[in-house]
């Protein structure tokens, strides 16, 4: 009984405990049942906090007793990325140079989880400093794919997608400075969300670029991510790029079956897909045309001058954040992530700057003219399935060979950090038992509009709703 | 690729550079690769740059054209 509480929604199991029927007892007795059990073969977590986790459940339900309900995640287990700082706890990064550093700030959107009634039953593994598409991680093991523990779950926010698809957890954060949220769901079949950029406060997130990060949502479908995203969103006094744009009704733009009036740009973009991966794309345009959006093929301008310039944003900050460590600790990062670093100390001011002052013009220009008659663009979150954990491993293998597959995996996300767009990443198939996805871009601060179309979506399909099995 | 990392003057030049101390020579080569390449892909999309152009456009872009 209480394992099949774990595999409730998110939205279901709010609604559930609201109306007294399920206890937080039970459903984080559930969520700890699975996680100890996909620990071993998955590594997502990098800590379990299962004692903490009972206490936080029994007081949620004694407040729930005495008819106060903190808010609409009351007594729901969640999980996050161990970026997020909470006073007084530690917060790794991922990374050995911040095992033991003890955070003494909490992270805007925990206050916010937190304020909603959320419980936390321990803290996700990631790449190193949030730095790797892969879920590689040398100092606290591997993550390994919800799907299939021998290919790569996508990183950098890896623990987080495959603590949701395995049913652990009912959602979590992560953050996206190239691909992180989106490469990551979209390898383990779940809906990641990377909003726009200022939507949801960095505060307290630790930082690999400032100017690219992201602070989003993971959920079993995009009714999850809306649920998230309501209590993350807004302005935050703490983040100054964090925006003052009113922060809409997310769950009340979803349940529509139907997504007539929205006109979906279809991205030509002349990129050789996988074939499984060009089948799954085609027929989730067919899915969106038959629940009612209008499909209109768009042109792409040339993706790697904005997947560059906004590469020489994020080394020139990594360099800026990391330069003492990687002068007195070197030995402390795994070659692959130093690497990545390292090239950001010689770039130019000039350089620099020129490409923070281009990302406005860039970003004017994709929406004057890329985005002008559509409401989203629909392109593939990645080119290619999930590549093993053993042809990855930038410990072992080429760097140069690796870093063009990198690349590659990445190309139709990292554009979207550098032009701030929203992005959602939406499961639609699978191929030899791997999950593929698309992806969705939308007009600033149109979250709105992204989720109502990919719960659409997921009202006429099954994608989503299938289970990883141990 | 090989030539271009043996050519050594972009490298050569890094290696006087603040923070080059403890990156090993071979590394610097690349670095020097991976520099020239993101330093080439801004400086030839800088026309569109106009002199007024600042930084902070970009959340005045994203302000202005939210949906």
């Amino acid at each position: 009984m209480s394992k099949d509480l774990a595999l409730l929604d998110l939205a279901e199991a709010s609604e559930r405990l609201a109306a007294g029927a399920i206890s937080s007892i039970a459903l984080t007795e559930a969520c700890l049942d699975r996680a100890k059990a996909w620990q071993a073969s998955r590594n997502c977590f990098i800590r379990i906090d299962a004692d903490a986790a009972m206490e936080a459940a029994r007081e949620r339900d004694g407040e729930l007793k005495a008819g106060r309900r903190r808010g609409p995640l009351h007594g729901v287990p969640l999980a996050h990325k161990d970026m997020f700082y909470r006073h007084g706890k530690v917060s790794t990064g991922g990374s050995k140079i911040l095992q033991d550093q003890v955070a003494t700030t909490t992270a805007t959107v925990l206050r916010r989880l937190d304020a909603a009634g959320a419980i936390e039953i321990g803290v996700l593994n990631m790449s190193e400093f949030a730095a790797g598409p892969t879920g590689h991680n040398i100092h606290f093991g591997h993550c390994r794919n919800a799907f299939n523990a021998a290919h790569i779950p996508g990183g950098s926010s890896s623990g987080s997608a495959v603590a949701v698809a395995a049913r652990t957890v009912f959602g979590a954060l992560g953050s996206d400075t190239g691909a992180s949220i989106r490469l990551p769901a979209a390898y383990n079949g779940v809906t990641g969300l990377k909003p726009t950029y200022g939507r949801v406060s960095r505060h307290g997130a630790m930082p690999r670029s400032w100017s690219m990060d992201h602070v989003g949502p993971f959920g079993r479908s995009a009714r999850d991510c809306a649920l998230l995203l309501q209590v993350i969103a807004g302005h935050d006094q703490n983040d100054a790029t964090s925006s003052g744009q009113a922060v809409p009704d997310y769950l009340g733009a979803l349940g529509a079956e139907r997504i007539s009036g929205l006109t979906i740009g279809v991205a030509d973009h002349g990129v050789a897909l996988d074939p499984d991966i060009a089948a799954a794309m085609d027929e989730s345009v067919r899915v969106l045309e038959r629940i009612g959006a209008r499909i209109v093929r768009v042109a792409l301008p040339d993706l790697a001058p904005l997947f560059r310039v906004g590469e020489t944003i994020i080394k020139g900050e990594a360099a800026a954040l990391h330069r003492q460590w990687l002068a007195s600790r070197p030995q402390d990062y795994s070659n692959s992530v130093r690497f990545r670093i390292e090239g950001g100390l010689f770039l130019s001011a000039a350089d620099y700057i020129d490409a923070l002052r281009l990302r406005g013009v860039m970003t004017a220009k994709f929406i004057a003219e890329t985005m002008d008659g559509i409401d989203l663009l629909h392109l593939p979150t990645s080119p290619v399935l999930p590549p093993t954990l053993a042809d990855s491993d930038m410990e072992r293998a080429d760097s140069e060979t690796l870093l063009g597959l990198f690349s590659r995996l990445t190309m139709f996300m990292r554009p979207f950090n550098f032009l701030g767009l929203p992005a959602i990443s939406v499961p639609c198939r699978f191929a030899n038992g791997l999950p593929i996805a698309f992806q969705l871009a939308g007009h600033p601060f149109a979250e709105a509009t992204l989720l109502h179309a990919a719960d659409a979506y997921q009202r006429a399909t099954e994608y989503h709703r299938v289970v990883p099995e141990l | 690729m090989a030539a271009e990392k043996g050519a050594a003057s972009p490298a050569t030049s890094l290696m006087h550079g603040a923070g080059a101390a403890g990156i090993a020579p071979e590394r610097l080569a690349d670095i020097a690769i991976e520099v020239e390449r993101l330093s080439g892909v801004v400086q030839a999309q800088a026309p569109q740059l106009s002199f007024n152009d600042e930084p902070g456009l970009f959340a005045a872009t994203l302000d202005n054209t939210a949906r």
